[in-house]
């Protein structure tokens, strides 16, 4: 078996696609890549379909040895790239030949970048899904995140003709628009389930503050610091949570939950943020200022109308740029 | 019966009254009846204690589309609800195997033996599938054993663990973090990826409780 192995880790680093998809009643949670956009950029990149595993780096990078010749290429959170010492672009489809290291630096800005290589990362699929979920134990290398010493199969490795070509520089300008830590991100959020239940007050505590990013946040949920929500909800019967869901605890501090996040839960639902708001919030760091700002179903459509429009604008540009290739 | 959005590409139906399973019947039937007309369309039904929410592909299925066949059901159609399947488990009672048994004894003022009569002698309406895969919460417990969950939740509760918190029961079907009080042990694998369905119990199976010796709970597979 061939493939990538894994040298070091920084942070966490997890086999990632577009999720497992339509077992949330069995309790199984969809997982798949944060930023799903990044994933399928980098996929493109190396005309591959926009649903196979990558990688899902963490803020702190990685180090990795190609076992076989193999073309990779790397999206979303900048971060620095080397490939055997020699720095590289992200956002390029890049050949390396067996045996060479990759080494992928501390994210500059951003928390999740995404390394494909072309075929995929080629683990076992569960429930037709390569994603990782730790806390279900499914997917990826034995449902655990990666580690030094593992080794990642790939699945069609390339022959010894096309290696040798130096790597063809084609940046895509702007692919991924990274929040700076100075701003204040604005999540739009639709009502929640709950939304209806609570007083006019609570809702206003929930849109007339600055929120600040939690150092715990994981792939399950973002916590928010802040002025404690009151929601006056207690006892609540257990039930589906949405994906972007801010959940309010008893503690009053909102959790937005995220692609692990459990797929029952008793708390009160307040609001679902919109998904281009709910990615950009995955990808902000601990200390981010945010502030929560309630839109209308209408409104929100809208926004996600053009900001699909937009993504697949640049997938196709991607696409078009890697097959006119010579 | 009433619905309200959950999030972009969601509809939740909610029952008004208490959960019962005669709700949690009527929802299954409403879950079977939609996702039989949009096999596609419906990616995902998810059943809460009184709550049935609907995901759907919105490239698929339109959010009117889904409200309409709710409410033309609501208005126009009675639905016969079809009582689950009685799914008998097979559990070893005893401090050994359930570290809170004499806890909850205690809390509730009665003998380990009278708790695990209580707690072996009525059937559970098993109300939903969350927290962790094929976890499903099953009520009501006899209200003498109603107890609040741990302050601090094991960092490990072992497979099989079987149970009790509020007027809730359970079975863990792998390790995991836990809250809740254990009370003893099941032998049987309760969620198999390999198996369809990959649960052993599924939402609107009627579950009870047997009580087995040592000896038996070895000689079914259970392991400590």
């Amino acid at each position: 078996m061939t493939g990538l192995r894994i040298v070091t880790i920084g942070l966490l680093a997890t086999v990632q696609d577009l999720g497992r998809i339509g077992h949330l009643g069995h309790g199984i949670t969809t997982g798949g890549a944060l930023d799903a956009f990044s994933l399928r950029c980098a996929n493109r990149l190396l005309g591959n379909p926009d649903d196979l595993a990558g990688i899902e780096i963490a803020i702190a990078g990685m180090t990795l040895i190609a076992t076989c010749n193999l073309q990779l290429s790397l999206c979303g959170a900048e971060v620095t790239l080397h490939i055997d010492d020699e720095p590289q672009e992200m956002e390029q489809r890049l050949t390396v030949t067996a045996g060479s290291t990759i080494t992928i630096g501390r994210a500059i800005t951003g928390t999740y970048s995404y390394l494909a290589v072309k075929g995929g990362i080629d683990t076992v699929p569960v429930l037709g899904s390569r994603s990782t979920v730790v806390r279900e134990g499914l997917g990826g290398l034995n449902g655990q995140a990666l580690k030094a010493g593992d080794l990642l199969p790939v699945s069609n490795h390339l022959e010894s003709a096309t290696i040798g070509k130096k790597p063809r520089r084609r940046r895509h300008e702007n692919i991924v628009k990274t929040s700076t830590q100075s701003d204040t991100l604005t999540l739009r959020f639709v009502a929640g389930l709950h939304y209806d239940d609570v007083t006019e007050n609570c809702r206003q505590t929930l849109s007339v503050q600055n929120f600040t990013i939690s150092g715990a946040a994981n792939r399950m949920a973002i916590p928010l610091n802040g002025d404690p929500i009151n929601t006056g909800l207690t006892k609540l019967w257990s039930e589906a949570t949405c994906l972007g869901s801010i959940q309010i605890p008893p503690d009053g501090q909102p959790l937005v939950l995220l692609n692990d996040r459990q797929t029952m839960g008793g708390y009160p639902q307040l609001g679902v943020i919109i998904p281009p708001d709910r990615v950009r919030l995955g990808q902000a760091r601990a200390g981010q200022r945010v502030q929560l700002e309630a839109v209308t179903l209408a409104a929100a459509e809208q926004v996600i109308w053009l900001h699909q429009h937009y993504e697949e604008t640049h997938l196709k540009a991607i696409s078009n740029l890697e097959n006119s290739a010579p | 019966m009433r619905w309200s959005y959950a999030g972009l590409t969601g509809i939740r139906v909610s029952h008004d009254g208490p959960p019962s399973p005669a709700v949690t019947a009527s929802l299954l039937a409403l879950r079977d009846r939609l996702s039989k007309k949009w096999p596609q369309g419906l990616t995902d039904c998810v059943l809460g204690y009184h709550t049935l929410t609907l995901f759907f592909d919105p490239e698929e299925l339109s959010r009117d589309a889904v409200v309409a066949a709710i409410d033309d059901l609501d208005s126009n159609q009675e639905i016969q609800p079809d009582m689950g399947r009685t799914v008998e488990l097979p559990v070893w009672y005893s401090e050994e195997s359930g570290e809170d048994l004499q806890a909850v004894a205690h809390n509730s003022g009665l003998s380990m033996e009278a708790v695990i009569r209580l707690h072996s002698s009525r059937p559970y309406n098993a109300y939903a599938t969350g927290f962790a895969p094929g976890f499903c919460y099953l009520g009501d417990v006899d209200e003498q054993l109603e107890i609040p969950r741990l302050r601090t939740p094991r960092r490990f509760v072992p497979a099989g663990s079987v149970a009790i918190a509020d007027r809730q029961t359970a079975v863990y079907p792998k390790v995991s973090p836990g809250g809740w009080h254990l009370l003893g042990r099941c032998p049987l694998t309760l969620f198999d990826l390999a198996q369809t369905p990959p649960g052993l119990i599924a939402v609107g199976d009627q579950v009870v409780f047997k009580p087995i010796s040592r000896d038996e709970f070895f000689s079914l597979g259970g392991s400590l």
